[in-house]
């Protein structure tokens, strides 16, 4: 057991924590605040990183990448959300849509669709959770009828992430087979987003851009060759790629950050000696450590040849609990000047840092499967407890 | 970076989680809570056979010279059987303080004895009214001749019936109560750093070896539910010679603070084992127990209630392991005269590069909110039963609380955190 990264490792941290520095704008608040040039940013940054064959450091040589560890490839991780991804919606390609192609893709869907991500040219949506198939997603519904040499898909999506940004490519859940039963006969498509048929409806959120959106598919026509994985087995593909996604964002590493910048603040307004303040912070700051490690516990598993699923869902039900916690306990912190939330309010604490903090985990215990289902993962396969709804 | 057991570790847990399934069932430690000795002879025998009461203490003495992480790993399954065992007041906590204040002569005298299992030691450090081990104590030494006589009340000293030694904590002379507890700024002390009175470098703290068969120490069986015997220890005019005094005072209140530090964490690790073991048996409980039909863990109520547990035991867990870790490398480090290795990069990082204080504190104030959680769901989950002292429930129920209140409570653990943060 080591608590401690080695050198080499440290140094590549450091490496992009020097490069963060030197890129990201003075006034960059991150890719969720409610400012639209954001995006526009993350594009340009992303492409500079391929440039410079930093996007995919993680990834094998063949599919453009450096083939760094996973240790190294927490670090960046860990940096990049802490400073507000300014990856923007391409952390996906990196952290699960990426990898999905590289083990379950053809040898030509992996020439075809890895190098764009891999230069950061290339924006992905996905598309699972329907309007009646939420938490329930094998009760989806959206239609892909077999034609031979392509599909012809029929329904709806909703809660595509990034689908008006507007996205590329789709990795589409869809149901290919209606007679196999609930998790059989559904089938995993690579869609491209200028197929003739798509309607994208962007959904505001609370959170202020439009991030969401509810996604129309009217006969549109996807070819073969885009289908990703077996036919009619998409729920196994899909699962393994939410166990990446689960651990995929350090969530811990910006409810840090914002710690660490409230720490500083309650410092600098003179705050930093009233006790509840100090138990307050003290808690919260604990708690982003035991995500911390439970996500490199995860890792460490990972590293050992093993796949931790349960190990997975426990560390994201911590660290998306503490997500809101920061928000909801930094704020309390703040008092009533903290209701001012807006970055352009010059009175707002922070820069409106802690408000947003709030308002952009509300869904935290929702996306990627909600709490209460990443609790029936636990219970059924850590405890070995009977399935329960 | 590796959060996996290594292969030693893994066999050493194994070790003596096979020990205490095989020796210490739970109607074992139910005969040793009722007995004079409170703790069980054979068990002692065997641990000092595998070993383990050295396993902290340094070659030359005899140990093993391993390190807390290991110790960690073995309080962990014997807290999972809640055995009664004076292991860690004995080989971490009286052995530690030994082994880093006390002259060559005083070491070589306890260390092999306490190593081998030959001798036990106890601390007596808490007095009436304490809240918490880094107070200052009453404990009072008044010069006597060539030497001292000591007069003081104790509470709460595990193990004093059968120990060989006690290690009294005393107030050094000159230095008022948490006079060097360290402020975030000297010019402002701050409402919170209160909590801090008496610890920190030095506090005022002297340390002195006292033989329980001496005149003037009387022993009174306590009882606090926490399955150790305890003992208020009175000591009246109790001579202490120059050689009993446990180092320096400058010396005596930092070796106190390290080895406090280790037993917190070692003592983390033992009542983490338990909270295992509720949570084990909670599990079996919704697996097996069937109401309207069903067993009741097909409930999302009962079911998810699990879960919280699971999460809170493995993020206690792996916070203690890296406290234990921590401790590790700043020993070898101290040892090597370097910066302890696995300083994490960036501002905002806490502690300093010697300190273990944000990783030991951070470790207990979770553990003690996270085994009361733990046990208030294991309570729910078991329903009657678990109140009753037919079932194995309460053997640990009663130990997270006495945890709880040892070693520092969680307001104390995050004022530590808040310091180790530079609020």
């Amino acid at each position: 057991m080591d608590f401690a990264f080695t050198e080499d490792d440290r140094a590549f941290g450091r490496r992009f924590a020097e490069l963060l520095d030197e890129k990201l704008p003075a006034d960059w608040q991150g890719f969720f605040a409610e400012d639209r040039e954001a995006l526009a940013f993350t594009r340009e940054f992303c492409r500079d990183l391929g440039r410079a064959g930093l996007l995919t450091v993680s990834w094998p040589q063949e599919y453009g990448g450096q083939e760094a560890g996973l240790w190294k490839q927490t670090l960046l991780r860990e940096l990049m959300t802490a400073s507000g991804e300014p990856r923007g919606p391409q952390y996906m390609n990196l952290n699960y849509i990426g990898p999905l192609i590289m083990k379950f893709g053809t040898a030509e869907q992996k020439a075809r669709f890895l190098p764009p991500m891999a230069r950061g040219e290339v924006i992905w949506t996905q598309g699972f959770s329907e309007p009646d198939a939420g938490s329930d997603l094998a009760a989806l519904r959206t239609r892909a009828v077999d034609h031979g040499d392509h599909f012809v898909v029929t329904g709806q999506k909703i809660w595509s992430s990034y689908a008006d940004s507007p996205a590329d490519w789709n990795l589409l859940l869809v149901r290919t087979n209606p007679d196999a039963g609930r998790r059989r006969g559904m089938s995993v498509l690579l869609v491209d987003m200028t197929s003739p048929g798509i309607t994208v409806r962007p959904i505001e959120s609370m959170g202020g851009w439009h991030e969401i959106n509810e996604v129309f598919y009217d006969e549109v026509r996807v070819p073969r060759d885009c289908l990703l994985g077996p036919l009619d087995e998409g729920w196994g593909v899909i699962g393994s790629g939410l166990t990446l996604e689960r651990i995929g964002i350090p969530r811990y590493a910006r409810a840090q950050r914002v710690v660490e910048r409230l720490c500083d603040h309650v410092r600098e307004t003179g705050r930093a000696a009233e006790p509840d303040v100090r138990q307050k912070l003290a808690d919260l700051r604990v708690r982003c450590e035991a995500a911390k490690l439970l996500a490199y516990r995860a890792i460490s598993l990972v590293a050992a040849g093993a796949n931790p699923a349960a190990e997975a869902s426990t560390a994201r039900i911590h660290a998306t609990l503490l997500e809101q916690a920061v928000g909801h306990v930094g704020l309390e912190i703040l008092g009533a000047s903290g209701r001012l939330g807006s970055p352009a309010e010059q009175h707002a604490p922070l820069h409106g840092l802690v408000k947003q903090q709030w308002v952009h985990n509300i869904p935290a215990t929702i996306g990627a499967g909600t709490l209460e289902i990443q609790k029936n993962i636990v219970a059924q396969t850590a405890l070995g407890l009977p399935r329960s709804r | 970076m590796d959060l996996t057991l290594t292969a030693e570790q893994r066999l050493l847990a194994d070790t003596v989680r096979d020990l205490v399934e095989r020796e210490c069932p739970p109607e074992v430690v139910r005969e040793i809570e009722k007995s004079e000795r409170g703790y069980g002879d054979g068990h002692w025998k065997t641990l000092a056979g595998l070993g383990l009461t050295g396993l902290l203490l340094p070659e030359e003495h005899g140990g093993a010279g391993q390190g807390v992480l290991d110790l960690a790993v073995v309080a962990e399954q014997l807290g999972w059987a809640a055995m009664p065992t004076p292991l860690l007041t004995s080989a971490v906590f009286a052995a530690g303080l030994i082994d880093l204040a006390g002259s060559a002569a005083q070491r070589a005298r306890w260390l092999p004895a306490i190593g081998a299992g030959t001798a036990i030691a106890t601390v007596a450090v808490l007095e009436p009214g304490a809240r918490d081990e880094w107070g200052a104590p009453d404990a009072a030494l008044t010069p006597h001749g060539a030497g001292h006589r000591l007069t003081a009340t104790k509470i709460l000293v595990p193990y004093a019936h059968v120990a060989d030694v006690l290690v009294v904590v005393v107030e050094v002379a000159g230095s008022a109560p948490g006079a060097d507890a360290p402020t975030p700024e000297a010019d402002a002390p701050t409402p919170g750093a209160d909590a801090a009175a008496g610890a920190g470098p030095g506090g005022g703290r002297g340390l002195v070896l006292v033989d329980p068969a001496a005149p003037g120490v009387t022993l009174r069986r306590q009882h606090d539910g926490g399955g150790e015997p305890v003992f208020e220890v009175v000591l009246r005019d109790v001579e202490v010679s120059a050689a009993d005094l446990l180092g320096t005072p400058a010396a005596a209140g930092p070796a106190l603070d390290t080895a406090l530090d280790r037993m917190t964490v070692a003592s983390t690790a033992y009542a983490i084992g338990g909270a295992q073991r509720a949570l084990d048996l909670s599990v079996e409980h919704a697996r097996s127990r069937r109401q309207f039909g069903q067993p009741i863990g097909a409930f999302q109520s009962v079911a998810h209630r699990c879960v919280d547990m699971l999460t809170d035991v493995e993020a206690a867990r792996y916070l203690c392991y890296q406290a234990a870790w921590k401790l590790d490398a700043v020993r070898t480090a101290d040892a090597a005269g370097e910066p302890a290795a696995g300083e994490a990069e960036g501002a905002g990082e806490p502690g300093t590069p010697d300190a273990a204080d944000f990783e030991v504190a951070a470790a207990k104030s979770f553990a003690n909110d996270a085994i009361r959680r733990v046990f208030v769901h294991a309570h729910q989950v078991h329903g009657a039963i678990g109140f009753s002292m037919e079932h194995d429930l309460q053997l640990h129920s009663r130990r997270g609380k006495t945890f709880e209140l040892s070693y520092g409570g969680s307001t104390w653990h995050r004022e530590r955190v808040a310091r180790a943060l530079h609020l």
